[in-house]
Formats: C-alpha cells, structure tokens, sequence
C-alpha cells in the first residue's frame, strides 16, 4: 500500500475524488460567476491551488490565456470589433476556470483515480472509459505527429494545392494509420488489464489507500468558501 | 458473430471504445478552435464536420463491439465531457440525446447495418448540433451585458443573436448536419470495406 509519506508528490498525495468535487465547483462558479473581478479572484485561487501541487508552469499558461482572453475581450466590445468574435473569448474565459482542475486531474496517478472513482455511484464501464480517455490522449497527439511525418514523407502534405484538389484521399491516409495504430494500442492495453485482473468478479483494491484526509477535507472546505464569496462579489 | 450482442461491455470493448472517443473528440475540439472566431460558422458548421469526420470512428467502433448501448454511451461520455469543461447543464441534455440515439438501433445486428449505422449517427450529430447552441445562448447573457456597457446599439445585438438562433436557420443547421454524417458514414463505409475489412481487423 502506498502511504501519505512526504517523499510522495503533493498531488498523489490527495484523494481523486476531491479533484472531481474541485472540478465540479469550479463549473459551478465559473456559470453561476456574474462578475468578472469574482470570477478572477477564483481563477488566481486555482493558480495558487496549481503552484501548490507543482504544476506551476501549466497553471501559469492558463493564467496567461485568461488574462489574454478578458483583455481582448475588452478591446473587441470597446472598438466594436467583431472578429474575432467577442463570443470566442467569453466562452474562453468561462472554460479556462474548469481546465484548470482538469489539469489537476491528469497529474494524479490512473491507478489512484480508478480507485477513486470507484468509490463513486458511476458506470464502471463509463469509468473505465473515461480514464482510459485521460491516459489515452497523449498518446493520440502523438501518433497524430508520428503520421503527419509519414505523410510529410511520401509527399502526400508536401502542397495546400495537394491537399485541398484531393480532400477525401489526404482524410484518408490520415485516418486509415491512425485508425490502425490506435486499434493495436487498444488491443495491447486491454490485453495488459485482463492479465492484471480488470475482469476479475472479485472485489480490486488497490496500491493507493483511498481515504479523505484533512488536507482533503481542507481543500474542499476553502474552495467552496472562496466559491461563494466569488459568487457573491 | 450474426446478431447484436446485448451482453455487457468487455474491456477490450471498452478499450475501443475510448480510443475511437478519444480521436472524434480531440479532431471536435480542433474543429471548434477554427471555427470559434465565426460565432454563426461555429453554430452551424461545427457539429456538421465533426459529423462527417467522427462517422469513420463510430463505424470502426460501431463494426468492432457490435452491442447496444455503443452510441448511448458515446453521448453519455461526450456529455461527462462538456460537463468536467464548465458545461454541466448539458449532461442531463446528452442523456436524452444518447436514450433517443440508441431506441434508433433497436433489433438484431444493428450497429453492423450501415443504413441503421447512418440513422443513429445522424441524429447523434444532430444532437450534438442543437448542444453547440446552448453554450452559445449562455455566454450570449454575459456579452451582451458588456457589449451594451460599453455602447453597442440594442438593435445590432438583437441583429446578431438573431443570426444564431433563428428557428428557421436551426432546422437548416439540423438539415446541414444530418447530411453530413450521412455522407460522413458513406465515406465511413468505403474506408472500412476498403481497409479494414479486407485487412481482417473488422468483420
């Protein structure tokens, strides 16, 4: 079992299920925040929230999308400028709070999340999808870049006038692979579970002791205060 | 394997699941940034390419699990999604969305039928078409206040809020994205007869 021991990183050391409560507080005042100094004021709780689990540099390129998009946000209805559309940087803004948790959510360990959400009242096949799509994600980036290169290579990107005369044909040397690939990381990941024991009937535990502790306790508690005097601003 | 199969999920079903999920929302987010700047393109563009392009990956999905409970789950999870990114209002909607796209696939073998298959996406996107709007309306109350603070006439803004909610543009966006996953699970189709199939990966 894996123990709260302070040699362990600060975000494997709280419970999944109160980055998922984070996240859900997170949507609600980012919707329910009608003030843009409130809505802020929660969004520098959150970078702070981020520093403290070391994910400075994400939380800061966050932070420094926000800022961009309320800025622009100002200039385009000061200088009745609609394009790019003000719509764009609303919903921009209003997203950037939620990704900040979802940041926060990737970084926690996927066998501590699975136990996590376990514990939650949600469709273990739901679940499963869910943390198979989070782990699963960097690696799609990644052979997307793997087959951009093999097109790159046989010449199929090498023009704009290539790719736009044949639409269809570029869709499909770009689809087929990734398909392919993605089809045999499949298979090799369900073969790796089934062989750990996904399917067994038996009742999993896991390595991580999966219990709210004061620190979570902490974080749900001053997140929800700070919420509502966000709300309130 | 001749029939649908209504048992349970396994894991490399769910496996497959999520990778096909995962490439038909990451290709909707790349669609939604280009098409942002647009507010009336994002409307009605959006969920109309995504359509066309996702259809490859529900097929392979669709072909490969062969279950019920494939396109319930697809909205399901694409609902969770929105949900975790601010927009837990549309979670409850994608539900009704998923129990209308699934009641669609009744009957034997469906999701290896390509017409049944066509049906379902269709109105899958359809759905996801009338979920881009609601987003929309939202950040729309929040614009609004600040565009008239700072001195938009009330008429431009009614002007524009007009071009994106127009009935009668709505049923044309319905219209738009319905033909589009329709073509999309055409092209589909070719690509899993003239690759998959023959390679052996899908039966």
């Amino acid at each position: 079992m894996i123990a709260n021991y302070s040699n362990i990183r600060r975000v494997e050391q709280i419970d999944g299920r109160t980055v998922l409560l984070l996240a859900v507080c997170a949507c609600f005042t980012s919707f329910l925040c009608t003030s843009l100094l409130g809505h802020g004021l929660y969004m520098i709780w959150l970078f702070l929230l981020l520093s403290y689990f070391e994910i400075f540099t994400m939380g800061l390129g966050i932070l420094g999308l926000y800022i961009l998009s309320v800025v622009w946000l100002a200039i385009n209805t000061k200088y009745h400028i609609s394009f790019p559309s003000p719509l764009l940087f609303h919903m921009l803004y209003r997203l950037l709070m939620p990704a900040m948790i979802v940041c926060l959510l990737v970084h926690i360990p996927s066998g501590k999340l699975t136990s996590s959400i376990r514990k939650l009242p949600i469709p273990e096949n739901i679940m499963l999808i869910l943390i198979v799509m989070l782990r699963f994600a960097p690696t799609v980036v990644h052979e997307f870049g793997e087959v951009k290169d093999a097109m790159k290579v046989r010449g199929f990107l090498r023009t704009i006038k290539t790719v736009l005369l044949h639409p269809l044909s570029t869709l499909e040397y770009a689809i087929v692979p990734m398909v392919f690939r993605s089809l045999k990381i499949a298979d090799e990941l369900a073969s790796s579970a089934i062989v750990r024991g996904i399917e067994s009937p038996y009742k999993k535990d896991s390595y991580y002791i999966i219990q709210l502790t004061v620190k979570d306790v902490f974080l749900i508690m001053s997140s929800t205060v700070i919420a509502v005097i966000c709300c309130r601003v | 394997m001749k029939e649908t199969r209504g048992s349970k999920f396994s894991i490399r079903d769910v496996i497959t699941v999520a990778a096909m999920l995962v490439i038909n929302y990451m290709i909707a987010m790349v669609i939604s940034a280009v098409t942002l700047p647009f507010s009336e393109m994002y409307l009605y563009g959006s969920a109309a390419i995504d359509g066309f392009l996702g259809a490859v990956f529900f097929l392979v999905a669709a072909n490969r699990v062969n279950k019920h409970g494939l396109l319930l789950v697809w909205a399901v999870v694409y609902g969770l999604i929105q949900a975790l990114m601010g927009y837990a209002f549309l979670l409850p909607y994608f539900l009704i969305v998923g129990v209308v796209t699934e009641l669609s696939m009744i009957g034997k073998d469906t999701y290896r039928k390509p017409v049944r298959n066509m049906i379902g996406w269709a109105l899958n996107s359809i759905g996801n078409f009338i979920g881009c709007a609601v987003p929309l309306w939202w950040a729309w109350d929040s614009y609004k206040n600040m565009a008239l603070n700072s001195g938009f006439s009330q008429e431009t803004l009614d002007m524009q809020f007009l071009m994106a909610i127009h009935p009668g543009l709505m049923l044309v966006g319905c219209v738009i994205t319905g033909l589009l996953a329709v073509l999309g699970v055409l092209f589909g189709q070719r690509l899993l007869r003239r690759h998959f199939q023959k390679a052996g990966i899908l039966e």
